[in-house]
């Protein structure tokens, strides 16, 4: 459970840092998104095991899609590499590790979402 | 060696890369060649659409822009994706513009911007497009810094990443908006190598008014041929978006005269006389609307 823990928290980090990253230059969009993340974990974490639950696993899915995007990305540009510069640099290590990232803690918090120890 | 041009009242000097004699056939033309040139056509020809590629473009011109005794800046960008969507899986934008301002000896706060994309499309090493333009722009700049006098402050920019959705022009564009720069016009010099039948024919796509009839009378006088249309691409669209007065200079796409290895690797060879019947119009054009 703790390695589930540490997982959202990663993948939390990772789009706040994405988030300051292009809001500093005027996209608010990954903004947008890891304000909807956080506030499924803050309504979870308030309001009981059920939305908590929900609210993991509605992240994770938003992840692995991500993820999977991310992939269809790199085989698309492997299959035809000319259609744009920009996205054919992209493909560094650092770009497939986030890839990788999104996909083992996406289908993680899918499958498996970690509990918070609830007060009784 | 220099050709110098006297055109009326004005006087025109600029540089050619060829070094031979152009003799302008207009009635009160006189030419005198110079052959001093900062960037050779070879040296720029290589494919520029590759981070590191840009940057050893950039790094080039900065120097043959330094060579023309203008101080120069490399005005690193980064901006988001072309649509917001790619936010969510693609790192921000990054390029180059290579920047040069050219002080009014006069205060003023007219400015006019003189732009040619320098980046190339995937594969092409880019002579007609754009190499053609780039060395026009550095030997308008060139010419315009050795003029006495000049009533505008004028900025020459090689934009990046025009290939990429005119990024770079986008990006200065919206630079000058925010530093509330007072923008008379921009000029875009792009595609002016290529001149298969030999008319010697350039397409202009300009806004009625002073900046038009500028184009057409110096034209007219030093007998270049000039056909106006509209293009909707390019760099000097990213300046009409936000409202200022943009110029096209390019060759005669609209007479069908097209460069069959346009954004291809045979893009390799520039027509040097049809470009430096060009850069004589654009520098007179200039010359032109900056003298007091």
């Amino acid at each position: 459970m703790r390695g589930g823990l540490v997982l959202l928290a990663v993948t939390l980090l990772l789009w706040v840092w994405r988030a300051a990253d292009f809001a500093l230059i005027g996209s608010y969009a990954p903004a947008g998104f890891v304000a909807i993340g956080c506030i499924l974990m803050g309504l979870g974490a308030t309001g009981g095991v059920g939305i908590w639950r929900f609210g993991v696993r509605a992240w994770g899915l938003c992840l692995t899609l991500i993820g999977f995007v991310r992939s269809a990305i790199t085989v698309a540009l492997a299959i035809d590499p000319s259609v744009t510069v920009h996205a054919v640099e992209a493909q560094t290590a650092l770009y497939h590790s986030i890839t990788a990232i999104h996909l083992i803690a996406g289908l993680w918090l899918l499958i498996n979402p970690p509990q918070l120890n609830w007060p009784r | 060696m220099g050709y110098r041009v006297a055109i009326g009242t004005g006087v025109l000097a600029a540089w050619l890369a060829s070094g031979a004699l152009v003799m302008a056939s207009g009635t009160s033309a006189k030419v005198e060649v110079r052959t001093s040139d900062l960037i050779a056509a070879e040296e720029l020809i290589f494919e520029r659409s590759t981070r590191d590629q840009r940057e050893a473009a950039a790094q080039l011109l900065q120097e043959a822009l330094i060579g023309a005794g203008l101080s120069v800046q490399l005005q690193s960008y980064r901006v988001p994706n072309e649509h917001w969507v790619l936010d969510f899986f693609l790192p921000p934008v990054t390029g180059i513009n290579v920047v040069s301002e050219l002080p009014a000896t006069s205060a003023t706060a007219k400015t006019i911007i003189v732009g040619a994309h320098y980046d190339t499309k995937q594969g092409s090493p880019g002579a007609d497009d754009n190499a053609s333009g780039v060395i026009a722009l550095v030997r308008v700049a060139q010419h315009l810094a050795a003029l006495n006098q000049r009533s505008a402050n004028v900025i020459f920019v090689l934009f990046d990443q025009e290939e990429q959705g005119s990024i770079g022009s986008l990006v200065f564009a919206a630079r000058m908006q925010a530093d509330k720069r007072q923008v008379h016009s921009m000029h875009n010099i792009d595609m002016i190598g290529y001149d298969k039948n030999a008319d010697g024919l350039f397409d202009l796509d300009a806004p009625d008014g002073e900046i038009a009839d500028t184009y057409l009378a110096v034209a007219q006088e030093l007998n270049v041929p000039i056909n106006r249309t509209t293009f909707d691409s390019s760099d000097h669209i990213s300046f009409r978006k936000r409202g200022y007065a943009a110029a096209f200079l390019t060759e005669n796409l609209s007479g069908g005269d097209f460069n069959p290895n346009y954004h291809s690797p045979k893009d390799t060879e520039i027509n040097q006389a049809y470009l430096d019947s060009g850069t004589l119009l654009a520098s007179a054009v200039l010359e032109r609307l900056v003298t007091p």
